[in-house]
């Protein structure tokens, strides 16, 4: 009974949390992470990307637009996916790791794919 | 509602220790008052007198009448009880609690947008500073809240109560014989050495012995129908000093005698002076010659008359048993 009383504002602490981010603001996040670990082994030759790195991404995905919303891959996957992006903090301030970042290229070929602009 | 509170009061500090100590002060005299019994056993008891050369002893049974000298007095029993770290639940709860009701009062004071520098594993945006305000508030208060309420009711509990009753003490106890009625009976003179004396009848409750009896009778005690008689100090005393001088004055005064003591064991005499001074205590014993005659012995022996040093009167001489 005292943990309960303890623990209940430590549970809802970790359930504070904001709005749901737009299906946009998510994509942006992933092409940024992507882009800042573009030099990469092995993240380079899986996305071929340009001088304007999340420029030239959010073309290819058509993520720059506000109602850009996914349908293939979809939400819940690109999510799983940007598991691994974000083990060093959920901003993007700090970059992921090159080993996060080639894990996310070999885990998900689908949405490496929607990156690079081609079907999945 | 006024349930759950209570509960939850029980709950914060229900099973919080409280120290307790206890003492007892004694305060002023109230009364002093006399207790007086009887123990309902009735003994043996003799009296003595003297009218030389004859002792007579009184012989009665009287029962014990013991007197009780009680003092009432006031009694404080102060019961001090104190809860260690209540102060200290106060101020941190007070803290807490100031913070925490700060924060959730003046939530508005804070952005409602959320933080849009990140997104979580689950699609959301980070919380509001509002929220993550009023969020900590809450938390604060509950932390804050029961510690502060805690450490208020523990203060209340604690602190000092004086509880006043009256107690008794007995100061003196005396028992003394009481209610005395005349005995008859047979007398043993018990205890001497050598065989016994032959028992001898009271008449009207007394015997009457001489000093010629006293002097070749040996006894320590004496028993009435077999019951040890029990003297008072005076009586007891007064039956040593009769048989002493029953033995002192029975020869005949010699002066040479003394004077030749007086030479050769001067110590000796003194003593014996000493035991014919007492035997003056005693009616008509005709202890004048003899003592006359041994400090004139001593005089012309030390040089010193004797009456330039006098001393007590041995009451209880040594050397005499009963």
């Amino acid at each position: 009974m005292r943990y309960l009383f303890i623990l209940w504002p430590v549970a809802w602490l970790t359930a504070c949390s904001g709005p749901e981010a737009p299906d946009a603001a998510v994509c942006r996040d992933v092409a940024t992470r992507l882009c800042q670990t573009s030099a990469c082994p092995g993240v380079a030759e899986q996305l071929p990307l340009g001088l304007d790195c999340e420029a030239t991404l959010l073309e290819r995905t058509g993520c720059g637009a506000e109602e850009f919303t996914f349908s293939s891959p979809s939400r819940e996957r690109v999510l799983d996916c940007r598991v691994p992006l974000i083990q060093v903090g959920t901003t993007t301030e700090r970059p992921p790791s090159c080993e996060d970042a080639f894990q996310f290229v070999v885990d998900c070929p689908d949405v490496t794919a929607f990156f690079r602009g081609e079907a999945p | 509602m006024k349930r759950w509170v209570a509960s939850a009061l029980v709950l914060a500090v229900g099973c919080t220790p409280l120290d307790m100590e206890r003492r007892t002060e004694r305060g002023p005299v109230l009364r002093t008052y006399l207790q007086e019994s009887q123990l309902g056993e009735r003994m043996p008891f003799a009296r003595t007198e003297v009218s030389w050369p004859q002792l007579t002893l009184r012989f009665s049974t009287a029962d014990i009448c013991r007197t009780e000298q009680h003092a009432e007095y006031a009694e404080d029993i102060i019961t001090t009880r104190s809860v260690p770290g209540a102060a200290g639940a106060v101020s941190s709860g007070g803290v807490l609690t100031a913070v925490g009701g700060f924060l959730v009062l003046g939530r508005t004071l804070f952005s409602n947008s959320p933080d849009r520098d990140g997104i979580d594993r689950e699609g959301h945006y980070g919380a509001s500073s509002r929220k993550v305000a009023t969020t900590w508030g809450v938390v604060l208060l509950s932390v804050g809240v029961p510690a502060l309420v805690a450490g208020i009711v523990q203060l209340t509990r604690s602190g000092e109560t004086k509880e006043t009753r009256k107690a008794d003490e007995m100061l003196a106890l005396r028992e003394v014989p009481c209610q005395p009625q005349p005995a008859d009976g047979v007398v043993d003179l018990a205890g001497g050495n050598g065989p016994p004396p032959e028992p001898r009848a009271t008449v009207n409750g007394t015997l009457v012995l001489s000093a010629d009896e006293a002097r070749s009778l040996s006894f320590k005690g004496l028993l009435l129908d077999g019951s040890p008689v029990l003297l008072q100090d005076e009586d007891l005393s007064r039956l040593e000093t009769f048989r002493t001088c029953a033995s002192l004055l029975a020869a005949p005064v010699d002066p040479e005698a003394l004077a030749r003591q007086a030479k050769t064991h001067p110590d000796r005499l003194r003593t014996k002076r000493e035991l014919v001074r007492a035997c003056t205590t005693l009616p008509g014993a005709p202890a004048g010659p003899l003592l006359e005659a041994i400090d004139s012995a001593l005089a012309l022996g030390t040089g010193i008359p004797q009456e330039a040093k006098p001393s007590p009167p041995a009451t209880t001489p040594s050397g005499t048993e009963l």
